[in-house]
Formats: C-alpha cells, sequence, structure tokens
C-alpha cells in the first residue's frame, strides 16, 4: 500500500518534466514564409463577364457624404467592387484584406482605380462604423476606396443588380466585379479570387 | 517506511500535483489569449499568412474571429468553418448519422474533409496550425491562416481547446432544455399576461415532443416582487433552485438588476420586453436598444438642425428610465456641440423661461404628459420640442394629434418603430392566424409585447433546434446572432443581427402631427 502514493508521484513528476522540456519559441521564419508561398489556395475561382444596370438609388461613404451610385462607380476610372459588412467573421476579412492587398499591388496606379465595397448590413454599419472599419484595412482618409451604406432597399437594390443578393446576409459567398470603364460588361470572379488574381485582370484594364 | 516519511512524501505528491494543475491552468490561460485575442503569452501578437497573402499579426487572425466563441465554428454562404470544442478534434471526423453523401448524374458531393479525417494529435495539430493540412491530409481553404506558432503555443491552444464547452451548462439535462422567463412587478399585469400567454404556448407548440430524440423545452416563470433592489438575489435564487439554459421573452421597466443578473451569470438573456435594456450586452440580447436610442435620434436631429440648439432641457421622472433617454441625449448632442448645456426638471417642476438657443425634450409618461400639458409652459416660437413615442405611449394611442395643439408645431416625436399602420398590417398577417388558433387575440393595446415576444419566441426556436454538441450558452448566442431572419413580427421595420450584434433594431423615425392628426414620419428613418 505505501508503494501506490510513491508511484504517483514519480508519473507526476515525469508528466512535469516533459511539459517544462517542451521547446518553445522554436520556428525557423524565413523558412516558414517560403514554405508558405508555395501551396495553392484549394478555393477555386470562376470568371463570367456581364452587363449589369446600376439602380439610381443614394448611398453614404464612410465620410457621411450621399451620392447616387451610379455617379460614384461611373467616375470613368476602372472599378473594383464587392460586398462586406463589418461584423462579418469568417468571409469578409480575408476578401478585404485582399482588397487591401491589391491596393497595394497597384502603388503609384492606386489613384487610377475605384474601389468600392457595399455593405450588405448597411442598418448596422453606419458610415462611422464604416470608417473605422476602413481604416482596419489601411484605407484612411481620402482614399479612392469607398465603403457605402445606406437604406436597407438601396444595399439590397444593388445586391439584385449585380446578381449578389442573398436574403439572409450570413447566406453571401465571396464575390469581386471589375469593369475597365462605363458601359463595358463587368468581369465577375466568383470565389475568394486573391490579389494577384484581381491585379491580372485589373493591370489590362489600366493600360493606355 | 516511517509515517513522518509518508508524511512528507504526501506533502510532496501535493505540491507536485498542485503544481502540475498550476500548469495546466496556465496552459489553458496562454491558450485562451491565442485563441480569443491572438496573443501569446509574453503579449506580443501571433503571426501568420494566408496562403499567397502578407504577413498579418494580432487580433485579425486570433481563431474566434471564424471559430466563434464556442469554438463551433460557423457557416458563411457555402464556406463553413469546422468545430474544434470540447474533444471534437482529438476524435475521428464523423459524418450525422443518416447522412448519405449527396449524388446526382454526373456529380457527388462529398463531406467536408473534417467529417472524414482521423483524430488529431500533437503533431498533426501542428502541421495544420502551421501548414494548413489536415489530420486526413486534405489543404485547407484559403480564410484559414497558416500560423507562426511554438509547440508549447500549439500544446496551449490544444488544452484551451479541451476544456471548451466540455463542462454541461446549467439547466441543460439530457432530455431537457430548461428556459426561464421574467416578469417584474413594474409594468401594467396586461402587459406580463399578454407576454405570458403568447410565450408560453409558443414554447409549447414549437418544443420537439419528448422521447423524440432531441431535448424537449420546459418553460418556468420567474416572478419578481418587491423593490427593484431585490431582484438580482431572487434571479439568482431561482438560477440556484431550478437553473435555466437560458431566459426568453420576459418583461420589465427597470431591467438594470436582470440585465446584470445576466451579464454576470453569463446566461443567455433573449429578447425581453424592456424599453430600458443595458449597455454593450454580451451575453444579452434585445430586440433594440431602448429609450437610449431615441436619446441619440434626438441628439441627431437637433444636431442637423441648420442653427442647432446650445442647451438641452430635459423633462423627466428622477427614478425612471426617461434618465437612460436624457443622458444618452445629452451624451451623443455634447459629444458634436461645443459648449453644449444641460439642464434636467423634474415633471411637475416650475420650467424656466427658455429662449431660442435651447429644445425641450419631454420623457414623460402618458399621465405626466397629461399633467404637462395642463399648464403649458409659453415656449419662444420655433423652439424644438421633442416627445418619446415609447414612454409618452404615443404609439398606442389613437389621436396622437391631441398633444400637438398642447406645444407647437416644432414638436416631434422620437419614435423607434414601424409606422403605425405597416406596424399593424405585419403583425395581423404574420401573427394573427396563429393567434386565433390559440383562443388569443391581438389588441392595440398590447399588440407590441405580443409580436415582440412571438419573435423572442420564434428566434430562440431556430437556435434551439441547431444548437450543436457540445451545447454551450456561447454557441446558443451565437446561433441566436445567425437566426434573426425569425423575428417577423417585431414592433420595427428592420431588425437584424450578425456576429456580436445584440440590439436587434438600431433606428427610428421623428415624426410629425399630419394634418388629419396621425403621426407621419418627417424624413427618412434614420440610425444615429
Amino acid at each position: 500500500m505505501t508503494s501506490k502514493p510513491f508511484f504517483t508521484v514519480r508519473v507526476t513528476a515525469a508528466i512535469l518534466l516533459i511539459l517544462l522540456a517542451v521547446p518553445s519559441g522554436l520556428w525557423a521564419a524565413d523558412d516558414h514564409s517560403h514554405h508558405m508561398h508555395s501551396l495553392h489556395a484549394v478555393s477555386s475561382v470562376s470568371r463570367s463577364e456581364a452587363s449589369y444596370t446600376m439602380p439610381a438609388v443614394s448611398l453614404r461613404n464612410q465620410d457621411g457624404v450621399s451620392a447616387a451610385f451610379p455617379a460614384l462607380v461611373d467616375d470613368g476610372r476602372p472599378v473594383l467592387l464587392n460586398f462586406i459588412y463589418t461584423s462579418c467573421t469568417a468571409i469578409c476579412p480575408p476578401m478585404t484584406r485582399i482588397f487591401a492587398e491589391v491596393r497595394e499591388g497597384l502603388g503609384a496606379d492606386r489613384a487610377r482605380v475605384r474601389m468600392v465595397s457595399v455593405s450588405i448590413d448597411p442598418e448596422q454599419d453606419t458610415p462611422a462604423r464604416l470608417k473605422a472599419y476602413a481604416r482596419q484595412y489601411g484605407a484612411g482618409v481620402g482614399t479612392d476606396w469607398l465603403f457605402l451604406t445606406g437604406s436597407d432597399a438601396a444595399s439590397s437594390a444593388v445586391q439584385k443588380a449585380f446578381n449578389a443578393y442573398r436574403p439572409d446576409k450570413m447566406g453571401h459567398t465571396p464575390v469581386s466585379f471589375l469593369r475597365r470603364a462605363p458601359g463595358q460588361p463587368w468581369v465577375r470572379l466568383d470565389g475568394m479570387a486573391q490579389a494577384d488574381r484581381i491585379l491580372a485582370e485589373l493591370r489590362p484594364m489600366l493600360a493606355k | 517506511m516511517s509515517a513522518s516519511a509518508l508524511r512528507a512524501l504526501a506533502v510532496a505528491a501535493a505540491a507536485l500535483a498542485a503544481g502540475s494543475a498550476l500548469a495546466d491552468t496556465n496552459l489553458v490561460a496562454e491558450g485562451r489569449r491565442l485563441y480569443l485575442d491572438g496573443q501569446r503569452a509574453d503579449g506580443t501578437p501571433i503571426e501568420g499568412r494566408r496562403p499567397g497573402g502578407p504577413l498579418l499579426a494580432g487580433r485579425d487572425l486570433a481563431c474566434v474571429q471564424c471559430h466563434r466563441p464556442s469554438g463551433m465554428g460557423t457557416v458563411e454562404g457555402v464556406t463553413l468553418v469546422p468545430p474544434l470544442a470540447g474533444d471534437i478534434l482529438f476524435t475521428p471526423g464523423r459524418p450525422p448519422a443518416g447522412h448519405q453523401p449527396r449524388r446526382a448524374p454526373g456529380m457527388a458531393l462529398e463531406d467536408h474533409a473534417f467529417r472524414t479525417r482521423p483524430a488529431y494529435d500533437m503533431a498533426s495539430l501542428a502541421r495544420a496550425m502551421r501548414d494548413g493540412v489536415g489530420a486526413g491530409g486534405a489543404t485547407f481553404d484559403l480564410p484559414m491562416p497558416r500560423y507562426r506558432l511554438s509547440d508549447r503555443e500549439i500544446a496551449a491552444l490544444a488544452a484551451y481547446l479541451r476544456q471548451l464547452g466540455a463542462t454541461p451548462p446549467p439547466g441543460l439535462e439530457p432530455g431537457v432544455v430548461h428556459l426561464a422567463t421574467v416578469v417584474a412587478p413594474d409594468v401594467p399585469e396586461r402587459q406580463q399576461q399578454a407576454m405570458l400567454d403568447v410565450l408560453g404556448r409558443c414554447i409549447a407548440s414549437h418544443s420537439p415532443a419528448e422521447g423524440s430524440g432531441r431535448r424537449a423545452w420546459k418553460l418556468q416563470t420567474w416572478r419578481l416582487s418587491g423593490p427593484a433592489s431585490g431582484w438580482r438575489r431572487q434571479l439568482a435564487e431561482h438560477q440556484r433552485r431550478t437553473p435555466a439554459f437560458a431566459m426568453v421573452g420576459g418583461i420589465g421597466r427597470d431591467w438594470a438588476p436582470v440585465h446584470d443578473f445576466c451579464e454576470a451569470e453569463g446566461m443567455p438573456c433573449l429578447f425581453p420586453n424592456t424599453d430600458a435594456p443595458g449597455a454593450a450586452p454580451a451575453s444579452s440580447i434585445y430586440l433594440w436598444p431602448g429609450v437610449a436610442l431615441e436619446g441619440r435620434l434626438a441628439a441627431r436631429h437637433l444636431l442637423d438642425q441648420p442653427a442647432p440648439p446650445r442647451r438641452l432641457v430635459q423633462v423627466f421622472a428622477p427614478g425612471d428610465i426617461g434618465r437612460q433617454a436624457a443622458d444618452a441625449a445629452f451624451g451623443a448632442f455634447a459629444a458634436e456641440r461645443k459648449g453644449a448645456r444641460r439642464l434636467d426638471v423634474a415633471p411637475g417642476a416650475p420650467l424656466p423661461a427658455l429662449t431660442r438657443d435651447d429644445a425641450l425634450l419631454l420623457w414623460l409618461t402618458p399621465a405626466q404628459l397629461k399633467v404637462f400639458a395642463g399648464h403649458p409652459p409659453k415656449l419662444p416660437a420655433g423652439i424644438p420640442v421633442l416627445v418619446s413615442a415609447t414612454i409618452g405611449e404615443l404609439d398606442r394611442v389613437s389621436d396622437p394629434g391631441a398633444i400637438r395643439t398642447i406645444f407647437s408645431n416644432n414638436l416631434r416625436v422620437i419614435y423607434p418603430f414601424d409606422e403605425p399602420n405597416q406596424r399593424l398590417a405585419r403583425m395581423v398577417f404574420n401573427l394573427g392566424g396563429w393567434m386565433s388558433g390559440q383562443g388569443l387575440a391581438l389588441a392595440r393595446e398590447t399588440e407590441r409585447t405580443q409580436g415582440n415576444t412571438w419573435s423572442a419566441c420564434l428566434v430562440t426556436a431556430r437556435a434551439l433546434y441547431t444548437l450543436p454538441n457540445p451545447a454551450s450558452r456561447a454557441a446558443l448566442i451565437e446561433r441566436v446572432e445567425d437566426a434573426y431572419a425569425g423575428a417577423v413580427s417585431t414592433a420595427f421595420p428592420r431588425f437584424t443581427l450578425g456576429p456580436g450584434q445584440h440590439y436587434g433594431s438600431k433606428g427610428g423615425y421623428l415624426m410629425k402631427v399630419g394634418t388629419d392628426g396621425k403621426l407621419v414620419p418627417d424624413g427618412d428613418w434614420m440610425v444615429p
């Protein structure tokens, strides 16, 4: 009977030693980032072209300024557009991050592209919330990246115009839209299109 | 072995056991920090990247962003975020019982890899976190970051996940979910009964049958009594004697004691009928932000005037919910108007002489409004007068035009509900049939309570139907956040929730009194 507690003590001690012996912080950063670049995304992207009619609704940007949606989109520059909401968890953060990467990737051409993110939760996404969200992704004051909100009806009308409407916002899927100029067809990328994919579509649109 | 040697050994054993428990606690705490905040034990942000993306750090990468506080994951569109809580990761994935892979000519929809993978161990978990390759060899989808984590950090995450949802929550038995509803004594008996009638019948008619293999829902009513200062103790006593998993509906005016109880207990308290919900709810989910929202609507309206006032003169009973409205109004107003001043007046106390720099805000009950109107103050022409529809119950009176004659043409009613006719039409359409089938009737006095309670029940029902295993209160809250579309009969024109959104309706109208004496919106629905 006396040997049993002794045994327990030794086992406990052994577990403790193993636990303490676990190395921490061993991580070859350069190796790993290199390794990650070699990975391929499994999400597939499907490309299509379509013409959409912009609804004449008024939306507000992250600074609270109202304007007609067609005027915001048809300013002559190539447009990159998506639908997001700020409290969205799994899809929007990567989608918005990818748009931020596209901006980075454009470099000096950044000002030659109109970027638009339309909220599909306009009741929650006030201009103030959108502004905070934009800042999180490096889109500060005076950028060419608009975050738009407005009435529920206006947001729905825009989603429907782009054939991207879901009655329940939790049902939304990742999709990016690009267009060279007013009157031209929209390129639609269904799926989580990555920055290099979007840039590959966008760069020819910037060519003179 | 001598007695003293044995004693020494026992002491050493206890010390070591305590040490190992401490190590476990530390590991779980480190895992919690990684999971919830994206922070390492030393406070530095974790790092990682999505395939092809830039290096990211910190909160953006925290597991909770997608896998949610419950660890039960989520579904957005066709993006599935797998569950991780409890022993899920450490047991082999399993297709849902009775589930067949879907097939059609030329195509088959296979089960998601997390349902067919083997159990994780530390090595495969490390590979998953660092390289994005699951235990079954499948590469993770793009949204899942590839992390820079040490072995210790992987172990910490595993320890945190193992205990997540592992302790069964109160009020949940193998065959029963115990639900509670709260009735506070500070609302009229008629409203209490309207809530209880709809909720009791709705829960009974939506609950899975006993013995159906799913948990049946049992509703208990917690009646509060005496002054509000004693309610929190009474609630704790109810919870101790007959524990509830969640609170549904309920009714009360001064909701602060119930709110505090729910937040402290971590109890999901879903859509009580109150006009004074608590601020920053974590475990409570409310129909709307209450009269504080009316205060912010009033401030927005006044700030948008060509010449905004400088002073808010607000009349409210000190011990009533009008104080919340007045504080919110002044807070929002002063945030944008430099040198803003406030003057609070109790109902019945004389008003000072007002000037063109003032706005008058009345957070008064119907009885107080009547008294106030009996001795109407002399007001300078053109000063704004704002009245709360909620506290004044102006959404329930048939002829609000009577109040216009008392004040001025600058009167606006702060109206955080749907337009009266549309609201009634929707109630009748979505709720009328069910109610008459239950032997109940919609009544003008109680339709707001009835419609809101029906919606509270339906949203809760949807969430309970999809409650995952292990079931936790956090998981219920997340399911409710996703189930808002069930709120088809609230008093509000729009009702949406989402991750972390805990007020369903978020805006309101400013109404003016039309020539026919009816309230008509003066401008668009506003979200302040």
